[in-house]
């Protein structure tokens, strides 16, 4: 199993250069089934990551730009009179995909925004009375322009919280940058090119894989103690809750069973802390290192 | 709750404590010490409640020299102890409007646990300790609290528990562990302001203010055959000066003569701290235990002052001193010369008629009933040279001390060897414990004078005017009660009268006493005893030497067991691991251990191959759930081995 993540992860650094440990961290979002949040200013290769995720996975793709006057309608789909059978057809929206590519999600208006978090958390939409279930593995991939600009309508907490992981590509080096300016556009065209590797019952498999993973005393304790500190030093307004515990431990498991084991170290909860914890916390991305990195020093590491 | 929040609540709660700790010892720090700690602590609270924004440090060290300026104004440089204590009390409520640290607040409960016991300098009886005891456990807890960010309530719990869990073994400790001696002392901060005096002017005073201060209390045996009144014996006044009954050197001669004990029983008495050395005897008596010496007159006395309640048994004796030495008689029928004419010719007057000693007393009664003598608590001060005079013929009116020194002057002037005794008449029986409880207010003078092949004979002129006196207890006495109740302000002593109060205060007597005599009194010659008994050994040192080394060895045993109870707990692999890691230079336990063996490597290149085998082997077990072999188990131990050896070799 450890070769098919492997793979995956490779196609990918072809995709997006220098990125490998954000790579690894999408990749564990998606494995431990939970839905990815990008945030990052534009032209940073989100969409490119989230297409090429896609593609890799070998799941059906669909992208949603999220703008001020999209209606809920437009991602669920709406019923139209067919008016030779005289009857309401459904037609379904970009939402009956398995990877939807909320494109800038934080430009739509917040009743946009709550009808897809909504389908998100039930797994089905219900129009005019119907209820329709999506697909089956179904991830969004919301992607957010950071909160400063003009004319963005921030998620609320609540809605933070569905999101499983915030990842952040940030610049590259100057060096991969180099890289891409000699190849030029050459990126998107390779996206199209890359194999179709996985079908959706490796996906399962790999899905299944993750509840495999060992999961120590040690390591348990110090998921406890992390979530402890966010509750109890002060520092935090919204400490992390329960879920949020539930979603290091998993994303901990993928993460390790992405980095080629069966049982995960303090190092893989270390690894995953930031993005799984950052923004229900509400640290802002720029922060997030720092803050992430105190707590690691306050928090003692549990033999 | 967070940090900050649980200190500025916790510290508000002890500036209430120094408040009321303050204001319990006012009498002795003085009320505008108190009313500044007030002041704080009203400051502290509106400051936690946000009224008022919190003061810099110019505003509180200004704080601090006007409460030193205060210490200073109020209490002088003569009194030590108060000063010091009122300075500790002052530095503590300042230093809360500052605390915000869980360090500071640290060091300040720390510090407590040697300021409140500071309140035993001023008082050491059962309510005091209940109150000093529930101070400190209130202290732990907070100290609880705030090390571990609890809320209050649940550390008192804890704490609570902890203090009953240690109970047994501080009890042990104290009945057990050899006492040693202070290394020092502070000076006597009870300096009691009552009690006798060593030299006896009643005309001076015009108001008695007596306390219903404990003076002793004594365990009477019903064998010893002493029947009321008991006169305790405390001061001879032999010498007077025309103004003043003070003491000749006799009082503080030892008793030479040896005596044999009449009867074999002896009596207690547990005496509360005093400004004199002279302790309370019926009679006259031998010291029956160590620390206590005997007079000339047979009245026990102490070598030293000491501010501890002390405990003496006393075998009565009955002295042989039928026949007085001249010199003696001499001192005790000397007068000043023109003072007191009408005194001295009343007394002439008086012994016309007398035929002897006995006689002239009698006529000297009929004189003293004949007028109309009154007693009070309140007399009118009197401030002439002829005070007898004017007492005898125009105010009538004073206390014990009023007839004992007129009648003691009556018969002096006519020769007969007379001296004034100070000391205490009566005391309260608690039938509970079988003690008599004496107060200062029960302090009495009488007269004892010489009839030649008798000895010295005791005579109470006060017994006269006032027979009551003689019967009871001064609280007893139904006519004085308004003005004994005046004088002696506020205290359950004023509602005797209800008889709920006067239970509870008979209650609270006896708790006290028993409180006294068994922990208070319980000093290296009582353990001595204690282990005697117990051990039935003459060499005392060995049994509580040995208790001692059996305490070290239960303690190491005990120790031992929760440290391995811990060991054993742990996987080996964990063990080997804590081991390498008490050697490495790498101390930080805020690194995952792959991050700690990545530094070793760089730290000891030489040691890298084998830092890494252990780090595989130690991940497996230890992540992987995969326990140690036995065989590998050998090579985890090896490898620690050969990387400490390496490391040391670097």
């Amino acid at each position: 199993m450890s070769q098919l993540t492997t793979k995956i992860i490779e196609d990918l650094s072809q995709l997006i250069l220098g990125k490998n440990e954000q790579l690894k961290l999408a990749l564990c979002c998606l494995l431990s089934k939970g839905h990815l949040l990008i945030e990052d200013l534009p032209g940073m290769g989100k969409t490119t990551l989230s297409h090429g995720l896609a593609n890799v996975l070998g799941l059906s793709y669909q992208r949603v730009q999220f703008t001020s006057d999209l209606l809920p309608a437009d991602i669920t789909g709406s019923s139209i009179f067919n008016s030779q059978t005289h009857t309401f057809d459904f037609h379904p929206g970009p939402i009956f995909s398995q990877i939807l590519l909320a494109d800038e999600i934080n430009r739509a208006s917040p009743k946009t925004q709550s009808a897809l978090l909504e389908a998100m958390e039930e797994g089905q939409v219900t129009i005019d009375g119907q209820t329709h279930g999506l697909a089956q593995p179904f991830f969004v991939i919301a992607t957010q322009n950071p909160l400063h600009q003009s004319g963005t309508h921030p998620l609320p907490e609540s809605q933070l919280d569905r999101f499983f992981m915030r990842i952040s590509l940030g610049y590259p080096d100057s060096e991969v940058e180099k890289s891409l300016i000699l190849q030029g556009n050459k990126r998107t065209f390779e996206t199209r090119q890359l194999e179709c590797n996985m079908t959706d019952e490796q996906l399962f498999a790999l899905q299944d894989e993750v509840m495999k993973v060992k999961l120590s005393d040690p390591v348990v304790q110090y998921i406890l103690d992390l979530v402890r500190y966010t509750r109890d030093s002060g520092e935090f307004s919204d400490p992390l809750s329960p879920r949020a515990s539930i979603a290091l431990g998993l994303s901990a498991r993928a993460y390790a069973l992405i980095s080629g084991r069966d049982y995960t170290l303090p190092d893989d909860v270390q690894a995953i802390f930031g993005c799984v914890a950052g923004h229900r916390l509400n640290i802002p991305c720029s922060e997030q290192l720092d803050v992430v990195n105190s707590i690691f020093k306050q928090v003692p590491v549990p033999v | 709750m967070n940090v900050r929040d649980l200190i500025a609540k916790n510290t508000l709660i002890t500036s209430f404590v120094y408040c009321g700790v303050s204001l319990l010892l006012f009498q002795s720090l003085g009320y505008v010490f108190c009313v500044s700690i007030l002041l704080i602590c009203i400051f502290k609270l509106s400051v936690s409640t946000g009224a008022v924004k919190k003061p810099s440090n110019i505003i509180i060290n200004l704080l601090a020299i006007t409460v030193i300026v205060v210490v200073f104004l109020s209490l002088g440089f003569q009194k030590t102890i108060e000063m010091f204590v009122a300075m500790l009390l002052g530095a503590c409520s300042l230093k809360m409007l500052k605390v915000a640290t869980k360090q500071q607040a640290q060091s300040v409960y720390l510090l407590n646990f040697f300021t409140y016991p500071c309140f035993y300098l001023f008082s050491q009886n059962i309510l005091s300790f209940l109150f000093v005891a529930a101070l400190l456990l209130l202290n732990l807890s907070q100290l609880f609290s705030v090390t571990h960010h609890l809320p209050i309530k649940q550390s008192i719990n804890n704490s609570v528990r902890k203090f009953i869990f240690s109970l047994p073994l501080a009890i042990l400790m104290v009945v057990l562990v050899p006492k040693l001696p202070p290394f020092w002392q502070l000076p006597n901060a009870k300096n009691a302001a009552t009690g006798l005096s060593e030299d006896v002017d009643p005309f001076q005073i015009s108001d008695l203010s007596r306390s219903s201060e404990l003076a002793f209390r004594a365990l009477l045996p019903e064998s010893s055959g002493f029947q009321p009144p008991f006169y305790w014996r405390a001061i001879i006044h032999d010498s007077f000066d025309g103004k003043r009954w003070g003491m000749s050197n006799l009082q503080a001669r030892p008793l030479v003569k040896t005596y044999e004990p009449v009867g074999s029983s002896t009596y207690s008495v547990i005496s509360n701290p005093s400004n004199t050395r002279w302790l309370y005897t019926l009679g006259a008596g031998l010291p029956a235990s160590n620390g206590t010496k005997v007079n000339y007159f047979g009245i026990l006395y102490q070598k030293n002052l000491s501010n501890k309640p002390m405990q003496y048994e006393v075998s009565p004796i009955k002295l042989d001193d039928a026949r007085a030495s001249q010199w003696e008689l001499n001192l005790n029928t000397r007068l000043p010369s023109d003072i007191n004419p009408k005194a001295i010719a009343l007394a002439k007057q008086l012994n016309q008629t007398a035929s002897s000693t006995e006689a002239f007393i009698i006529n000297m009664k009929a004189f003293f009933l004949a007028q109309s003598f009154q007693y009070s608590l309140s007399p009118p001060s009197i401030n002439s040279k002829h005070a007898i005079d004017e007492f005898l013929f125009e105010t009538q009116e004073g206390f014990c001390g009023h007839y004992a020194s007129s009648a003691a002057f009556l018969m002096r002037s006519v020769g007969i060897p007379t001296r004034l005794v100070s000391g205490y008449l009566g005391g309260e029986f608690n039938d509970e414990s079988n003690y008599y409880a004496v107060y200062q207010y029960d302090a009495h003078a009488w007269v004892e004078y010489y009839v030649p092949q008798l000895g010295w004979q005791r005579l109470d002129p006060t017994a006269w005017v006032s027979p009551q006196r003689i019967l009871g207890s001064l609280s007893d006495m139904v006519d004085l009660e308004q003005e004994f109740n005046e004088n002696l302000g506020f205290s359950l002593h004023a509602f005797s009268d209800i008889a709920a109060v006067n239970w509870l205060r008979l209650k609270l007597e006896q708790i006290d006493f028993q409180w006294t005599r068994w922990v208070l009194n319980f000093d290296d010659k009582k353990q001595s005893s204690l282990l005697e008994m117990l051990f039935g050994q003459k060499n005392k040192l060995l049994p509580a030497l040995s208790v001692v080394v059996l305490l070290i060895i239960v303690f190491g045993l005990w120790f031992i067991y929760l440290t391995m109870r811990s060991k054993f707990r742990e996987p080996k692999e964990v063990r080997i691991y804590n081991h390498l890691m008490m050697l490495s230079d790498e101390k930080s336990d805020k690194l995952t251990p792959k991050q700690i063996f990545e530094r070793l490597k760089v730290q000891w290149p030489s040691a890298a191959d084998e830092l890494t085998e252990f780090y595989r082997l130690f991940e497996s077990a230890r992540y992987n759930a995969q326990p140690l072999s036995s065989h590998q188990y050998r090579r985890l131990s090896q490898l620690n081995k050969q990387i400490i050896k390496k490391a040391k070799i670097k």
